[in-house]
């Protein structure tokens, strides 16, 4: 109670004298905090390099993202036509609204797999828990039109879901369209499969013929295979006791759905947070639905950050030091008469110290506080853009903590200076 | 009460700039006796007077304060001196302008040890009823006369009921008329047993105290 009496007549006496320097201190004060907390946030912002938009489901998709051009769209109708069964979905009016909004392509030029390896999956369980599956993204898998699923079973050919054949072709012909949606007798297989064109080979309980021989890659074999077959022939055929695949991973690998293309996008180079903003818009959902992988950014870039906020602590930290050398100044000229006081009333050194450097803390960390206060609007922005934005929202904490600290280092040295100063030794006569 | 054995006091000694404030002075004040210290500007007054209120320490010589050896003392050991018996009433008066009366008579209270807020607060109204000023406690400073301004001054110099008293031109900025109830009102605290030391120019205030001592030069040229 003494303590605070103490200090409430300093810092009145101090706020009466220097209305005019506490305002200075106090704007520049906030400005500085803002200004370290916009730096800082904009430096994070500019990290940005994939947003993930979560609008269907929860299931951690990462696809390629699409050609996204008006070429694609009549391919895309044909998959809807062609596989009514697996809701492929041609949003012709999103792909436009998309490429009238002057966004970046996503990840134009992605060229490492890993980045777009894909979670979707086709999976079927093989008779002693022999597993078959798969479809990654391989460097033949492409939501264009083809998908590949991986098979263990010499006698069966890899599994490819198809709509428009781009292996090379050996020998034979490929599917026509009134074949696929006819559920032909036909088969096109790898070329490291053990038939021949014109042999007759039994899949389930449907005999087909061999139509086209394909050159499916080095690696392993890849075999063209329709989705009605997929579906009809291979639930019954021996060897395989069941199958299953989820309708959301088929339906992408089908065709790609548009609908799901949004799900993560990997952009080649940041974007902004106002392209944010008209993503969502483009994508009919609220900015906030979109997710910024912050984590990434900060696994990645982190060093960068960090240095950058260090930069920006000293740069702002000089800003409080010439504020504490304002209020030091404006106390010493103005404001010794009452530490004299103090003094001759039997404050000692230490006291004397002791409250210079509070009341200067307590101007500055007003001001700070201020200024972190009017930060918070901002950081709510930011908040509803993602909560893993919330990460950032810190930023304005560690700026207002690394100024508090800057003005405590610089505050105790400026008050035993101040108190060697004192003009009690030195009035004389 | 205040015993000064051959003090002096040399400002920036060793340097061309050095002054002598103090030359070898020896002084003795009884304990409730008033003594009025003499001097034109720059003779050594206010350097005696911090002296013995022991904000200054003298080059040599010893000092005694209520016959305790203080010349040694450290600077914390001064400061609770200063505390506990010594009260100042200075020329500007030194209070705090935007507090109130009461608050400025509180504060020298803050730096005592073992004393509660609340006490600080009882304390300082049965003072400022002492000397007059009960009305004005919750007004500010700023917006009191001069008269009224130094009767805060002292009522905040004897808050800490202290054995000595200095007064450093306390009528300085006074009309007569308000000097001397400002003098009567220090003198009447001199009848109560307390010790009062005042640095002035004005021979009727000098001719008020016990005692006369003139200051000239640093050398305390005539006395009583």
């Amino acid at each position: 109670m003494k303590a605070l009496f103490i200090i409430r007549v300093m810092l009145r006496d101090w706020m009466s004298v220097h209305r005019k320097y506490t305002l200075i201190i106090i704007i520049t004060m906030m400005l500085s905090v803002q200004a370290l907390f916009f730096v800082a946030t904009k430096n994070a912002s500019e990290n940005i390099e994939s947003i993930f938009l979560e609008r269907f489901c929860n299931a951690a998709y990462t696809v390629k993202p699409p050609k996204m051009s008006t070429d694609s769209f009549e391919e895309l109708e044909e998959s809807e036509r062609l596989y009514p069964q697996h809701q492929i979905k041609c949003d012709r009016a999103f792909l436009e609204r998309y490429l009238a909004s002057g966004l970046p392509m996503p990840s134009p030029a992605l060229e490492n797999p890993a980045d777009y390896s894909a979670t979707a999956y086709l999976q079927v369980t093989g008779i002693n828990g022999k597993t078959w599956y798969e479809a990654k993204g391989a460097p033949f898998y492409n939501f264009g039109g083809e998908a590949v699923f991986e098979g263990k079973d010499s006698r069966f050919a890899e599994v490819i879901n198809i709509t428009k054949f781009s292996y090379k072709l050996c020998e034979g012909r490929d599917y026509t369209p009134e074949e696929i949606s006819s559920h032909a007798p036909v088969l096109v297989v790898d070329k490291k499969e053990p038939f021949s064109l014109g042999d007759r080979i039994k899949v389930g309980d449907r005999e087909l013929e061999i139509i086209g021989i394909v050159d499916g890659g080095d690696d392993f074999t890849a075999s063209p295979i329709p989705f009605w077959l997929l579906e009809e022939g291979m639930s019954d055929f021996k060897g395989i006791r069941e199958y299953e695949f989820a309708p959301d991973h088929f339906t992408d690998l089908a065709g790609y759905d548009c609908l799901l293309v949004l799900d993560r996008m990997v952009y080649a180079s940041p974007i902004s947070f106002s392209q944010v903003g008209t993503l969502a818009e483009v994508c009919g959902t609220e900015r906030g639905q979109i997710k910024m992988p912050y984590t990434a950014m900060l696994d990645e870039e982190y060093g960068k950050f960090y240095k950058a906020t260090i930069t920006e602590c000293a740069v702002f930290g000089l800003f409080c030091i010439a504020n504490i050398i304002l209020a030091v100044w404006s106390l010493c000229i103005k404001q010794i008469g009452t530490l004299r006081t103090f003094r001759v009333y039997g404050a000692s050194n230490s006291a004397v110290t002791r409250l210079v450097v509070i009341l200067i803390m307590c101007i500055t960390l007003a001001a700070g506080v201020i200024g972190g206060a009017l930060c918070i609007p901002m950081q709510k922005l930011y908040e509803n853009i993602n909560s893993n934005y919330a990460w950032r929202s810190y930023c304005m904490y560690i700026a207002v903590g690394a100024l508090m600290i800057i003005n405590l280092s610089a505050a105790i040295p400026t008050a035993i200076l101040i108190v060697r100063k004192s003009p009690i030794g030195k009035e004389g006569n | 009460m205040v015993k000064l054995t051959s003090i002096s006091r040399t400002y920036n000694k060793g340097t061309p700039n050095a002054v002598e404030a103090l030359k070898g002075v020896s002084l003795e004040v009884n304990e409730g006796e008033s003594l009025a210290v003499m001097g034109v500007s720059g003779s050594g007054k206010s350097t005696l007077l911090y002296i013995i209120g022991c904000l200054d320490k003298a080059d040599e010589g010893s000092f005694e304060l209520d016959g305790e050896d203080v010349s040694r003392k450290l600077s914390d050991q001064l400061s609770r001196i200063r505390n506990e018996k010594i009260g100042f009433v200075l020329q500007d008066y030194g209070l705090i302008p935007e507090k109130t009366a009461l608050e400025n008579i509180m504060f020298p209270l803050a730096f005592s040890k073992g004393v509660s807020y609340k006490e600080m607060k009882r304390q300082a109204k049965k003072i400022s009823e002492f000397v007059g000023i009960a009305e004005l406690n919750r007004k500010r400073v700023s917006r009191l006369s001069g008269g009224q301004q130094q009767r805060v001054a002292i009522a905040r110099a004897i808050v800490n009921s202290p054995k000595l008293i200095l007064a450093d031109e306390p009528t300085a900025a006074l009309d007569h008329k308000t000097a001397d109830r400002i003098m009567e009102l220090l003198l009447s605290l001199v009848n109560e047993g307390r010790t009062l030391i005042i640095v002035t120019h004005d021979k009727r205030i000098a001719d008020m105290c016990s005692r006369t001592v003139y200051i000239s030069e640093g050398v305390i040229t005539e006395g009583e």
